[in-house]
């Protein structure tokens, strides 16, 4: 146990508190195990690799049989069994067969029956929220299958969820729940500094043909510079993002940018301050682009003001559509977001007097929650689609297959999709709706000059 | 190693082994488990059918008790001779034909029903259990044990049920049924004619909340070391156990055998003593207390003893009343408190967004459009969450439904709301606002003004 926890503690700092307890618990397979345990933490925590490495070294060092699934893999319990069955009783082969559960049970029973003492057995199940969906038999017999396999056997879930998530009707039997705690500021720092030395020989390798970039390479990058890289980085990061393999991934990327001006010679490795006005714009426009992981070229990466600019703004401005198109698209954004009883006071020039009662003007009260624009498009027909469509255009403009089709071209492009009765477009059932948001239509509508805000009824 | 190591080796060894694999030993419930015995005894003896439920909640105790009852009677020669034990499982037999199968692989009869063809269900058992009267002069009985019951209420039909409670009704071999479930509403799951054939015996099982002293004693019980003599009376019982006659009932085989230990009386009672002082003290009973609030069964508090005993290492070779409490404050904590520590100040910016939402418009649902425009008004009047994308934000916003600290409206992942766009999908709030409020109040670091922002909606 001692062997196992001292060989894994090098490989995953801040965890020395919980592979211990695990050491404890089943790190030892002469002793009893516990039926299972329940490891849960937010993603990047650690629990795949943790338990990974875990059962790893336990298989390695005592007489333990290990299996390693992740639940989301097994589309029906069947393919589960199976995949469990194979990995603990490897002999089997090819005719390995489990029907349902008691088989399962029973040839787990049958085929380590025979073997030496102190068998342990350990499973470990990944994503094990996927278990509640499953067959309703699943988690229940998981969770007891040591009692009924009478095997040293545990059953290791992970999952993101607590444990309160898993409760069904009748309850479950006990089980070891563990928390995997997220990482806080100065223990992301220390596991992404962790890295340096593997940093600083890739950038080494890639200076290598350039001569002097290399000198100062060699110079400048110090355990010292990478962690004011670092604790600059969190600075900016750690408010919107705490998953470990996400900011390592952003701060690889970034230190490049960050390198640049040293190693052309303009700032000083140790002029923090400089440094840092040089990386703040960079570094707040890769946190727009944190999750999103674009790829981009070699060349192009170095232009991170290109990668920015994929705002909504630009986005509608370089829509290509055409002149008729956009109209619709708009026409369609007014038709989802306002009330049908209201276009008549909004697209009719003569529309009539309107009656106030307080009534009215007490509904009419909006708050922000109530906005349709908050609260998603409604859908329309094609005719009032249409409708809308005309009086918004100042010229006139025929009904032609021609105009019909941009519709098509719009449902393509998925600015429009449809409700309902897609198949009986030519009947005037069919129901669509926009799906598009209000940003996106003010800029469709700046680049054809129509003032869409002033057509909603939100904004009167 | 040295002696001293050793010796702690093997207490720990034998302390998580009894914790975790005595399948037989129940304390209490004398006279449950007199009725139960009785019952079985006169099945076997004087080859009455019998039918009976034990009811209770999960882990009190309610397969102990039939497993030490058996136990029990093994050594009796009129019982361990005559009875025949078919154990079926509710998460395990799904469906008839399976529990038929199963049952003719436990009854030792697969060579007779082999090749026969049965027109139904009920001529199958009664084929089987004729199979048992033809063999002596009088015919065996057979012991049926269901765990879940309550899931063999749901195959089709009931048909098993019906089958063995009117075997059980009727003058035919003598077999008792009995059920175990943790459902209390049991009888109204059966259908009327099983009903009817039903016994009507119940045996309800529910561990006392009042007798806080006798939770002590249980603790310290499942602590300390027995003396060399009763480990030989428990490894003879156990040993007694291999001759059940079952296929399905394995417990024996990986029971517990007190058998292999042995402790020094020197060890034995410094080790008891130990024990007895660290549970007089009063940091203890305060935890044992919490512990008796939280969940009275048995099994809960072996859970614990089991963590407690697991952190037993030469450098630290005793329970202490800290350790004690180190594990009881994982036990007590709030795993959803947990969590939510473990968020960005971004998603904890939207559960604060989401908590002003719920608490004006009484919790109403919401979805992330609502929850942005809160959001944003926040974001402009502070320095910290300026210049944080939409994106990002719809991006926190998911993250909170994958650990389902938000649930969207309509159950389960597209559960026919394809067509929604996830903006303007409705969610509603799994949390409650003493758990924000707790979280607010713990988190590392947060910035002074999400703090204000939580205590108070104005901005």
């Amino acid at each position: 146990m001692e062997a196992i926890c001292s060989s894994l503690e090098p490989l995953f700092p801040c965890r020395e508190a919980a592979i211990e307890t695990l050491g404890e618990l089943i790190g030892d397979s002469s002793e009893a195990y516990p039926s299972a345990i329940y490891l849960f933490g937010h993603s990047g925590t650690g629990k795949t690799a943790l338990t990974r490495a875990f059962l790893k070294e336990c298989g390695k060092r005592q007489n333990v049989r290990t299996a390693h699934l992740n639940a989301i893999e097994c589309y029906t319990t069947k393919i589960m069994l199976e995949i469990l069955l194979d990995s603990l009783v490897p002999e089997q082969g090819d005719a390995l067969k489990v029907d349902n559960m008691l088989d399962f049970v029973e040839q787990l029973r049958r085929q380590a029956a025979p073997r030496v003492e102190d068998q342990g057995f350990l499973i470990a199940v990944d994503n094990a929220e996927r278990l509640r969906d499953m067959d309703a038999n699943v988690l229940p017999v998981l969770l007891r299958l040591q009692e009924l396999t009478n095997l040293n056997l545990c059953v290791i879930l992970l999952s993101q969820l607590p444990f309160e998530k898993f409760y069904n009707k009748t309850g479950l039997s006990e089980v070891i729940c563990l928390h995997l705690a997220q990482y806080n500021k100065a223990e992301t720092q220390r596991i992404l500094g962790s890295d340096f030395e593997q940093v600083r020989n890739q950038l080494l390798e890639q200076f290598a043909q350039d001569k002097k970039r290399l000198e100062i390479c060699q110079e400048a990058v110090t355990e010292d510079f990478y962690n004011n890289y670092l604790n600059l980085f969190l600075s900016v990061f750690y408010k919107a993002c705490r998953d470990v393999p996400e900011l390592q991934l952003t701060a690889r990327k970034c230190l490049s940018i960050y390198l640049e001006p040293v190693l052309d010679g303009t700032v000083d490795a140790t002029d923090i301050s400089r440094l840092w006005r040089h990386i703040a714009g960079p570094l707040r426009s890769a946190l727009t682009q944190i999750y999103m992981r674009i790829e981009k070229p070699a060349e192009e990466a170095e232009d991170f003001t290109a990668i920015e600019d994929q705002s909504v703004r630009k986005l509608a401005q370089s829509l290509e559509l055409p002149y008729y198109a956009k109209f619709l698209l708009i026409a369609a954004f007014l038709a989802s977001h306002n009330a049908a009883n209201q276009d008549k006071r909004l697209f009719v020039k003569h529309h009539g007097k309107q009656r106030k009662r307080m009534q009215t003007v007490n509904a009419r009260a909006k708050t922000t929650e109530k906005m349709s624009t908050t609260l998603g498009p409604k859908s329309f027909s094609i005719d009032r689609l249409l409708a809308i469509f005309y009086a918004i255009l100042e010229e006139k403009v025929g009904l032609t297959c021609n105009l019909l089709s941009q519709i098509s071209t719009l449902v393509h492009l998925k600015l429009l999709s449809f409700v309902s009765g897609e198949q009986n477009i030519m009947e005037g059932s069919a129901r669509l709706q926009c799906t598009i948001g209000l940003e996106f239509v003010l800029q469709i509508g700046k680049v054809v000059g129509f003032n869409v805000r002033q057509y909603l009824c939100d904004f009167m | 190693m040295p002696e001293a190591d050793r010796e702690l080796v093997s207490i720990r060894r034998f302390l998580k082994e009894r914790l975790q694999r005595d399948y037989t030993t129940l304390r209490g419930y004398a006279e449950e488990r007199s009725n139960v015995r009785l019952l079985l005894q006169r099945t076997a003896e004087m080859g009455e059918s019998n039918s009976l439920l034990l009811i209770g909640p999960r882990g009190s105790g309610k397969t102990t008790l039939i497993n030490s009852v058996l136990a029990d009677l093994l050594p009796n020669k009129s019982f361990g001779e005559n009875t025949l034990i078919v154990h079926l499982d509710g998460n395990l037999h799904t469906d008839d034909r399976v529990a038929l199968k199963s049952i003719t692989v436990q009854m030792q009869l697969e060579n007779a029903a082999d090749g026969k063809v049965f027109g139904s269900f009920a001529e199958n058992l009664a084929f089987l259990l004729q199979c048992l009267k033809s063999g002596g002069k009088n015919s065996k009985c057979v012991v049926f044990i269901l765990e879940e019951f309550d899931l063999f209420c749901a195959h089709h039909n009931q048909t098993l049920l019906y089958n063995l409670f009117d075997v059980s009704q009727s003058a035919q071999a003598p077999i008792c049924v009995l059920g175990v479930t943790c459902r209390l509403d049991v009888i109204e799951l059966l259908e009327k004619r099983v009903k009817s054939r039903f016994s009507h015996r119940q045996v309800f099982l529910f561990p006392s909340s009042q007798r806080f002293e006798e939770y002590v004693d249980l603790c310290k019980d499942l602590l300390s070391l027995p003396t060399g003599n009763s480990l030989l009376l428990a490894a003879e019982r156990i040993y007694n156990l291999q001759n059940i006659q079952s296929g399905a009932l394995y417990f024996s085989r990986n029971h517990f055998d007190s058998g292999e230990y042995g402790f020094s009386p020197r060890l034995r009672d410094a080790w008891n003593k130990q024990i007895c002082k660290v549970l007089a003290t009063q940091q203890a009973r305060s935890i044992l207390q919490s512990l008796h609030d939280f969940d009275i069964s048995e099994a809960y508090l072996k859970n614990f003893l089991f963590r407690l005993v697991a952190h037993l290492r030469p450098l630290s070779p005793h329970i202490t009343a800290e350790k004690m409490a180190a594990v009881g404050s994982q036990f007590e904590g709030d795993d959803k408190i947990e969590l939510l520590c473990g968020l960005s100040v971004l998603e904890l910016c939207l559960i604060i967004a989401i908590k002003h939402h719920s608490e004006i418009y009484d919790r109403d649902p919401f979805n992330f459009e609502i929850i942005y425009a809160r959001f944003s008004k926040f974001a402009k009047v502070s320095t910290t969450m300026q210049a944080v994308e939409r994106s990002i934000v719809l991006k926190a916003f998911e993250h909170l439904r994958i650990a389902e600290l938000i649930m969207p409206l309509s159950g389960g992942a597209g559960g026919g709301v394809g067509k929604v766009q996830k903006e303007f999908e409705m969610h509603k709030l799994a949390l409650t606002y003493g758990q924000i409020q707790h979280c607010v109040q713990r988190y590392q670091a947060l910035p002074t003004e999400v703090a204000q922002w939580a205590q108070s909606s104005l901005i």
